[in-house]
């Protein structure tokens, strides 16, 4: 492992890997990614990979805008031909009540008006899209065709290969144990595998941002829930876009090789950095799925699985310098949502490290809005 | 191949062979007798030998024999008394791609069971090489029959056979023997995970590649991520691993199990409701 290095990066998940990847891109030499076990093996590997522009809020809208159209040309922005199995068949969302379906007219209107090909529907016409959905039980739906899901084993092999292509080291296995400060500024990073001298440190370790935050000294008002998923055994191709309900609390997607992939949310998921599963989870979601599709009845659980999203209190990420310390970069928060925002995440970061100005002003994202009252409107729109 | 000049070529053709042939249903019940006599010469050994007069009677001795399907049980006591060695008998009621074929062949020497001879059309022309699986006399009857396994789509197409050269012998060995080969060279590396298809061969190329784990090798590859979950391709990828000098089995992390741990349906876990039982 190198001694010295421009660059530290902690977390070699999608939002690590995207950030070395642009600051290699923009010229950076001496870069270091450090990873606990192997890369995409934390909430990156673990989720549903899904991708939407249909936000409440107009920035999140314009992050994911961002990251669709990175992601719809990433082999040639990541110079190499790994297929991720982008798959754009949209995102159908189901309003539960009057009140969801009041506030999803107003995110149409909200993303049309940033470019967003975003359509109100009936539920009529959600049926149509989705035949085996009872609609009975929604009052509305939008849809958005270029929203969709990739594979984000195939994504993570990208980018890793894209990082090893610009000469980036990834340290697997690498247990970081302290982050070193010298008169307020970050200046380097213990492991249990040796240490490394350098004067920025990015930390995108995702669900344990925090810990790391720590070990700098640094406050980062995040916290981690435990969130589970199931996948079912694969069938023929029955739905094309991805199904969401935040009101109905679900997602799923059918893959391109045939399984059925579901979550759901839930209020008393521990939050304790605990990646295990709960028997309730597969009741509560079988139950939720089997309400909404009741032709999904029969189809048989393979596994399930859990990861942690990285919440904050306005379910919108950090991206910021630590005031604690000179030089120590927050890219985390992202309430569920970094594996979709990590290309904006990689520009926007690379370009705040740098000093450059942001493409997408991201300056309502610094951590100082949770001291006072300028926390950013809550976004709605999640599970 | 036409048939259509029976007239100049003595060939028979559909028109000819539309006399003689079963219904689809009849053709399903057993052996059958395939008569192809269709000039009118004074011969009647036919007739008079068919013990179950599936053979209509004649009204003279010129008559051509026609078939009672429904009555002809393939016994082929006709088809070795034919003169003309005009009469075939054809099975294709067993299930499979596959029928017989038993034809008169009236030369020295006769083939043995189980050898290759090359089938022959109408024309005489080679076919293909295919196995001759009895030879039988008829009780009563001059000509031996010869029994032919043939695919059943050439059940009306092939007439005759004749021995193979030694060159010819050789030649199908040597085929034979290349198509094992070729068999086992176009079989791509065994299969590891039988649920997501996964070679040995991608499994060694990952490890080659840097990964050491079964999680990783996992995310990279879906072995074990199918219904069995890795109960088959856990242990030989660990295997591999410790081929490859990565550590001992015993000391590996085996990898992460997935519950349920069993398949069982959507519907299923909704309708357990609470019982915690």
């Amino acid at each position: 492992m190198r001694k010295t290095a421009d660059v530290v990066i902690i977390g070699a998940g999608i939002s690590g890997l995207a950030i070395g990847v642009h600051l290699a891109k923009k010229g950076v030499k001496d870069i270091v990614i450090l990873e606990k076990t192997f890369p995409g093996n934390g909430a990156t590997g673990r989720c549903g990979a899904g991708i939407r522009m249909q936000w409440g809020v107009e920035l999140n809208c314009l992050l994911s805008k961002f990251s669709v159209e990175y992601f719809e040309n990433v082999n040639e922005i990541l110079k190499n031909d790994v297929d991720v199995e982008f798959w754009q068949g949209g995102y159908l969302i189901g309003a539960k009540d009057e009140l969801e379906a009041e506030q999803f007219r107003k995110n149409v209107t909200l993303q049309n008006s940033l470019g967003i090909e975003s359509s109100y529907l009936s539920p009529e016409e959600a049926k149509d899209m989705m035949p085996h959905l009872d609609v009975s039980h929604i009052k509305a739906a939008t849809f958005c065709g270029r929203d969709g899901h990739l594979n984000p084993f195939k994504t993570v092999e990208a980018f890793v290969k894209a990082a090893m292509d610009l000469g980036i080291d990834i340290e697997k296995n690498t247990i970081v144990t302290g982050i070193e400060k010298t008169g307020g500024r970050v200046s380097g990073v213990k492991t249990d595998k040796g240490d490394i001298k350098a004067p920025i440190v990015v930390n995108a370790a995702g669900g344990w941002s925090k810990q790391m935050a720590e070990l700098a000294g640094a406050d980062l008002p995040v916290y981690s829930r435990r969130h589970q998923i199931l996948v079912t055994e694969p069938v023929e191709p029955l739905q094309s876009a991805m199904f969401m309900g935040f009101g109905l609390n679900i997602y799923i997607q059918q893959v391109p090789h045939g399984p059925f992939i579901m979550g759901r949310g839930d209020a008393d998921e521990p939050t304790d950095l605990r990646m295990t599963s709960s028997w309730k989870f597969l009741n509560d979601m079988a139950e939720t799925v089997t309400t909404l599709m009741p032709r999904l009845a029969r189809l048989k659980v393979v596994r399930q699985w859990a990861g942690l999203y990285n919440m904050t209190s306005d379910a919108q990420p950090i991206y910021d310098e630590a005031p604690e310390a000179k030089g120590f970069y927050h890219a985390c928060g992202f309430s569920g949502h970094g594996f979709m925002l990590a290309p904006a995440t990689g520009q926007l970061m690379s370009e705040l490290i740098l000093g450059e100005t942001p493409s997408i002003d991201i300056s309502s994202l610094g951590i100082d809005r949770f001291k006072g009252d300028m926390l950013l409107p809550l976004e709605s729109s999640v599970v | 191949m036409s048939y259509d000049k029976f007239e100049q070529t003595g060939l028979a053709g559909p028109h000819e062979m539309s006399t003689c042939l079963p219904s689809e249903e009849q053709r399903k019940k057993g052996p059958y007798a395939v008569i192809e006599c269709f000039e009118e010469i004074p011969c009647n050994p036919c007739v008079m030998s068919c013990t179950f007069d599936a053979i209509l009677p004649f009204e003279d001795v010129n008559s051509l024999p026609l078939v009672d399907f429904d009555k002809c049980t393939g016994c082929a006591v006709c088809a070795g008394i034919c003169p003309g060695l005009a009469i075939f008998i054809v099975d294709e009621s067993k299930p499979g791609d596959f029928g017989t074929l038993r034809l008169p062949y009236e030369y020295w020497p006769l083939p043995e069971k189980g050898q290759t001879v090359m089938a022959l059309s109408r024309e005489g022309g080679d076919v293909e090489p295919v196995e001759v699986v009895a030879i039988s006399n008829v009780k009563g009857a001059r000509t031996p029959l010869v029994t032919l396994r043939l695919p059943k789509d050439k059940l009306q197409d092939i007439r005759g056979f004749r021995f193979l050269s030694e060159e010819e012998q050789a030649a199908l060995k040597d085929d034979t023997e290349a198509e094992k080969t070729a068999d086992i060279e176009s079989l791509e590396s065994p299969i590891v995970c039988r649920c997501e298809g996964v070679t040995l061969a991608e499994i060694r190329d990952l490890i080659a590649a840097g990964c050491h784990t079964v999680e990783e090798i996992k995310h990279l590859s879906r072995a074990g991520m199918g219904p069995c979950q890795g109960r088959t391709c856990r242990q030989i990828i660990m295997g591999e691993l410790m081929r490859a000098g990565i550590g001992k089995t015993e000391d590996m992390p085996p990898g992460s199990f997935r519950p349920p741990g069993g398949t069982v349906t959507l519907g299923q876990l909704a309708e357990g409701g609470d019982s915690d039982a």
